[in-house]
């Protein structure tokens, strides 16, 4: 092979692409994975552990500059010192939006893979069937049972801790032992679940070990894990999908390499353009395979740009549809109270995961008249600490004794609901915005419709009715439907699954309709959204996807 | 942790699970355990600063654990200024505590600590019951108060407050942090004793 030939080209290294590569190496294919971010080694994690009175501006607070300069990711709760350099500076990457958008974005080889929540869920069969049962967008051309052993295998790779729920809409999978719930937690369910049989309250499903697995330790509760785990605790491409791919010495890995476009001739992807960060300048590479796996938006933005006489409006889009069906969930709505007694009760370590709520509405007997789908709740309870102190009367010997004792329970949950595939929630290439390195940029046209909205008034009344019935005081609500979209980290859709080829971009392998070569794994695949959490399902198309490609390389389909 | 307990934590991670710590992640723990670079007076004048000083140790004092002065809280409230606040807030606290020394050049004192023990406890009252407001309050004990549309401690006490609980005096020794390597959800209380840090 040349210097720029490959078996295979990843375009992206997180959440999806490490799967990617990690499968398509461990089936011995010579492959490139590129990313646009800077190359983080494993342990590379400079905050962590990181005292609050060692860091600059004490305890991560955010400093007016860096608003400047990152006015989009300063917007996540994820984003603070101890994060900062896992983001994309926004004013290097702008992007356009009709109604407002945030899209949060890393500047890491690893991807979000290195910042996000590990809350891990698998879909279940309802959520395949969905679409074509009541219309909502066209039919997904897979089934649950096509991703269950899939799912399996990313889960026992990845390491996934929870309880065996046995809860139909939300399927057990391959679990580590799961971690505990606290006393107020536990009240709370026990009283919710006698009050509302059908609701059930669990402890959040983690990509947390908690045992060992491949030389990773299971999880130190220090708590914080967007600063990086070096322990290999939580999953990430760096702990586990990239040693795992280079111990096969099939990899390369070039950081810094922005995707421009994917070159195309007589029916078949070639390769990819990439241009050299540092320098500026555009290179080339060939494979018999490229997997898009740049994040939703990422992957549609390097499609819409690859341009050929075939496909002058993207690649892989005769349906004119690449672009379309964005996804997203709607959250930060919910509610919050105070729990009264069990002040003879707390906790040791920081537990990196909360208690969750799996969707109850819209199934069985529980229906609504005014927006059809549903949300799940992710909470927790915690005792009030010393921040309590800032508004509370007191001075001296006495307040300082005062915190030093715990203050009284607080439980919060807040919804994550579906969002329907709408054909006006769209992504186009800007005419004249590019970003630093002078790439077109994306224009954003994403709105929430009537069923989100009504679906939003029942998600808060829901929260407050469940902690009223845990026995909470004081409960009051929220619905910050102002937070723009894209704000709850979920973006999907944009080319989407199918069986039909004039209406949708990919197949049921994930592959384009268009070009059988070129395969999108991430969330841009996504036709329906659901309201779990989406990574999990990504690494397990990814997983399926990767191993179908190899299978038609040796049989020569492709 | 104090450097000791994470060297133990981390020989301990690695003999039971056979974890690879390169040097560069055994430094980058350890860094954790490095002193305060420090932060200086940038904002406040001499007698301002002195003047904080006595204000945030009236909030915090000194008990079987050290105040808030000696934790470093002026600095941090001098940084937040400096660097976190507008110029209106930078004014209206600058005001106040010009109004302050006012006060106490009427009452015959450069500094809180001069004034008759009980006027300072009152005056300390005063700022606090201005700031924090309840139903059973009277009247202010005490006229002539820097007052203002956000009072000096409704600003002042949530300063206080988290630059003395994520200073290393705060989170060690007055309070104190979990373990690593362990989580239990549900023990009692008195197991524990003391506020998380
Ligand atoms: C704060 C936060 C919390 C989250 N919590 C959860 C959670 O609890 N559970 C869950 O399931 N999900 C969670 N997510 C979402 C999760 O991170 C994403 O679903 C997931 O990372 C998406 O995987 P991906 O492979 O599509 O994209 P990413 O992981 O974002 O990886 C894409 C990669 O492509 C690179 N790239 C982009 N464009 C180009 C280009 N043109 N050329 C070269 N490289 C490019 C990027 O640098 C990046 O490394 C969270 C996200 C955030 C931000």
């Amino acid at each position: 092979m040349g210097v720029n030939q490959w078996d295979a080209i990843v375009v992206g290294t997180g959440m999806s692409g490490g799967w990617a590569m990690r499968v398509l190496t461990e089936a011995g294919l010579k492959t490139l994975a590129l990313d646009r971010g800077r190359m983080v080694e494993h342990g590379d994690y400079p905050t962590e552990h990181k005292q609050p009175w060692n860091m600059p501006w004490r305890d991560g607070r955010v400093h007016p500059d860096d608003r400047k300069d990152y006015p989009i990711q300063s917007r996540t709760y994820a984003f603070s010192e101890y994060a900062r350099h896992w983001f994309i500076k926004d004013t290097d990457a702008p992007y356009a939006q009709d109604q407002p958008f945030d899209w949060i974005q890393p500047d890491v080889v690893g991807g979000k893979a290195l910042i996000w929540g590990r809350q891990s869920y698998r879909w279940s069969p309802m959520d395949f069937e969905a679409n074509q049962r009541d219309g909502h967008g066209v039919d997904w051309p897979i089934r649950y049972e096509d991703l269950e052993p899939w799912y399996d295998l990313v889960e026992q790779t990845i390491g996934v801790s929870g309880a065996r729920d046995g809860i139909p809409q939300l399927p057990d999978g391959v679990f580590q032992k799961p971690m505990d719930m606290n006393a107020a937690e536990k009240a709370a369910r026990d009283r919710i679940e006698a009050t509302f049989p059908g609701r059930r309250v669990i402890i959040g499903r983690a990509a947390v070990l908690t045992e060992p697995l491949d030389g990773r330790a299971p999880c130190h509760y220090c708590g914080p894990c967007m600063r990086g785990c070096s322990t290999g605790s939580y999953y990430s491409t760096q702990s586990s999908a990239l040693p795992a791919a280079r111990a096969t010495g099939n990899l390369t890995l070039l950081a810094r390499k922005l995707v421009h476009s994917v070159t195309y001739a007589e029916g078949r992807a070639t390769g990819v353009r990439v241009i050299d960060m540092e320098t500026g300048a555009f290179e080339e590479h060939t494979a018999r395979l490229v997997f898009l796996c740049a994040s939703a938006p990422g992957t549609v933005r390097i499609m819409l740009n690859s341009k050929s006489p075939e496909f002058p409006g993207g690649i892989a889009n005769s349906s004119s549809v690449l672009g379309h069906y964005l996804l997203n969930h709607h959250a930060r709505v919910g509610a919050g109270g105070e729990m009264e007694g069990m002040e003879d009760r707390y906790w040791r370590g920081n537990r990196p995961n909360g208690i969750y709520v799996p969707r109850f509405r819209n199934l069985g007997g529980d229906r609504r008249p005014d927006y059809v789908r549903g949300f799940g709740m992710q909470g927790g309870a915690s005792r009030s600490g010393w921040a309590r102190g800032g508004s509370m009367r007191g001075t001296g010997a006495a307040f300082k004794a005062a915190l030093r004792v715990p203050g009284g329970w607080r439980i919060g949950l807040q919804a994550y609901g579906e969002v329907l595939p709408y054909h006006e929630n769209y992504m186009t290439l800007d005419d004249e915005l590019t970003d630093k390195w002078g790439m077109p940029a994306v224009r954003f046209h994403v709105g929430r419709f009537d069923n989100e909205l009504a679906m939003r008034k029942d998600m808060a009344a829901t929260a407050a009715e469940m902690l009223e019935a845990s026995g909470a005081r004081n409960v009051t609500t929220y619905n910050n439907a102002e937070i723009a979209p894209g704000n709850t980290n979920h973006e999907m859709g944009g080319a989407r699954m199918g069986r039909d080829p004039r209406t949708s971009v990919l197949n049921g392998w994930n592959q384009c309709h268009d070009v059988p070569n070129l395969f999108v794994t991430d969330g841009a695949c996504m036709t329906s959204s659901a309201c779990q959490n989406p990574s999990l399902t990504y690494m397990a198309l990814t997983a399926r996807a990767a191993n179908y490609a190899i299978d038609q390389l040796k049989t020569g389909t492709l | 942790m104090t450097e000791i307990d994470r060297r133990t934590f981390l020989q301990r991670l690695a003999v039971s699970f056979g974890v690879v710590l390169t040097p560069g992640t055994t430094a980058a723990i350890l860094t954790g355990c490095r002193p305060d670079p420090g932060i200086g007076r940038q904002f406040f004048t001499a007698a301002e600063y002195l003047l904080v000083g006595d204000l945030v140790e009236r909030i915090i004092p000194a008990t079987d654990t050290p105040g808030a002065r000696e934790a470093g809280v002026p600095e941090y409230v001098d940084m937040l200024l400096t660097h976190f606040s507008d110029d209106q807030v930078r004014g209206e606290v600058r005001e106040q505590l010009l109004a302050l020394q006012g006060w106490l050049r009427e009452h015959q004192a450069d500094r809180i600590e001069h004034l008759d023990p009980e006027l300072a406890e009152t005056l300390i009252a005063a700022l606090d019951q201005e700031a924090f407001p309840t139903a059973e309050d009277g009247p202010l004990p005490l006229d002539g108060l820097p007052g203002g549309e956000t009072p000096l401690f409704r600003r002042l006490k949530p300063w206080t407050v988290a630059g003395y609980y994520t200073s290393e005096v705060g989170a060690l020794q007055e309070l104190h942090q979990s373990p690593m390597g362990v989580y239990q959800g549900d023990i009692p209380f008195a197991e524990v004793g003391k506020t998380w840090a």
